[in-house]
């Protein structure tokens, strides 16, 4: 009977032992989990804004791109200087000068970005906006190469 | 001592090793890589798993507390490889006449405490990192290769030795692996084991110099000598059978054909647990 006495509360203190070590160890994991999810979001987040910021390397030169708008074609010429967009000029559309206008804040924010692949269209002026940047991407795949 | 009992038991147990040999034969290794798989844990600060492995060995552990070690007796494919063995040899000893030298039980009573240096040593080494070296050296790891048809990689040149010397000692001594250095075995014999899975023995009508349950015990044991040491009994109940004056038996189970029957539904449940509910 001693010895069954002084097993059991043995076995019953190594059971608490693991127990408690297995609520600890859990609790560390999960607060591990969320660490590296953190790390995760984190690394991502770092990664898109390199990527945004990393111009992409042009040709200096002047270079001519076209996409359909809204009534038809329409051409833009960009001037890239020291690698990056200098200028971006409109030379010719059979599009409304209203909607071209409107469109045209597109301009700004591809020479600020330096690239046509992440802009989105100005509402109230789509199909000029998308013969924009279909022009733009057609120039600057040009001055890319 | 009832001959045709005794007899009925010995091929029972013979046929339930056989099916559970057949059946699963390495459950005692997968029960312990729990305690290895477990060491490792914690040597890494991770969490325990709820694996297989450890749903097996905590199955284990229970139905030991419950019914003593019936698992090590009847169902342990290591524990009956010793048997048979022993068998063997004894019927080779018979035929030629001569006698191996067999262990004094004093001197085997200081040997059974080794199992517990091999358990405290794997774990260490489990814990150390060093788990695969003891997976590859471990004499269990080339006995599943074997039965599984495989052949041992060379790798496992210490673990193959090891197992040919154990299959010598289990020529010399029924049980000898148990007995001296089952690393299961010496938890198993730590556990608080209840009424229910327990010898018991009535000493006050033994026949004077009589000590043929001691004899006969493959694990040394003279029943109500030490309670200490009753955790080596492995419930093969052939002192139960064999005392002339019929004065042991298991826990609270009545000697004799009702313990024929229990002994079939503890296999039963043992088989049922093992090979569909884990
Ligand atoms: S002591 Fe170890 S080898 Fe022997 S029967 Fe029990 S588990 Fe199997
Ligand atoms: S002979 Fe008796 S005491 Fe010895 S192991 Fe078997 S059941 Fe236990
Ligand atoms: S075999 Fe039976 S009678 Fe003989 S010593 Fe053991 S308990 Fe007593």
């Amino acid at each position: 009977m001693r010895a069954f006495v002084i097993k059991a509360i043995s076995i019953l203190i190594v059971a608490l032992m693991l127990f408690m070590y297995q609520t600890t160890a859990h609790s560390y994991a999960q607060m591990n989990a969320a660490v590296d999810e953190l790390k995760a979001e984190l690394t991502k987040q770092m990664e898109q804004a390199e990527a945004n910021n990393k111009e992409p390397e042009y040709k200096d030169g002047t270079y001519r791109g076209s996409g359909t708008g809204y009534s038809g074609e329409l051409t833009v010429e960009v001037t890239v200087k020291d690698g990056k967009i200098a200028a971006i000029e409109i030379v010719s559309s059979k599009d409304d000068k209203a909607y071209l206008e409107l469109a045209s804040g597109l301009l700004d924010e591809i020479m600020a970005s330096g690239s046509a692949d992440e802009v989105a269209a100005v509402s109230g002026a789509t199909l000029s906006s998308k013969g924009i940047i279909e022009a733009m991407k057609d120039a600057l795949e040009e001055a890319a190469e | 001592m009832d001959k045709k009992l005794f007899n009925t038991t010995k091929y029972l147990r013979i046929v339930i090793q056989i099916v559970f040999f057949i059946m699963m034969p390495s459950a005692f290794s997968s029960a312990f890589a729990a305690v290895k798989e477990a060491a490792v844990a914690i040597s890494q600060g991770g969490e325990l798993g709820f694996t297989p492995f450890a749903k097996i060995f905590l199955f284990l552990l229970a139905f030991t507390m419950i019914c003593g070690r019936f698992f090590c007796g009847y169902a342990c494919a290591f524990g009956s490889l010793g048997n048979w063995i022993y068998m063997i040899s004894q019927f080779i000893q018979k035929k030629v006449g001569k006698k191996l030298p067999s262990i004094p039980s004093r001197t085997a009573r200081y040997l059974q405490l080794i199992k517990y240096v091999v358990l405290l040593a794997i774990v260490i080494l489990c814990f150390a990192g060093f788990s695969g070296m003891v997976s590859e050296s471990s004499p269990w790891t080339v006995f599943s290769l074997l039965i599984n048809g495989k052949l041992p990689t060379e790798a496992m040149i210490v673990g193959a030795v090891i197992l040919l010397l154990i299959l010598v000692g289990m020529a010399f001594r029924q049980r000898f692996f148990c007995q001296f250095l089952c690393p299961l075995g010496a938890i198993f014999s730590l556990l608080p084991i209840l009424p229910t899975g327990r010898m018991v023995r009535k000493s006050e009508g033994c026949i004077k110099g009589c000590n043929l349950c001691e004899r006969k015990c493959p694990m040394d044991l003279k029943l109500g000598e030490n309670e200490w040491r009753e955790g080596e009994c492995i419930q093969c109940r052939i002192c139960s059978y064999g005392c002339p004056k019929s004065s042991i038996s298991l826990g609270m189970i009545p000697r004799g054909y009702g313990d024929i029957v229990w002994t079939v539904i503890e296999a039963a449940i043992l088989m049922a647990v093992l090979k569909f509910v884990i």
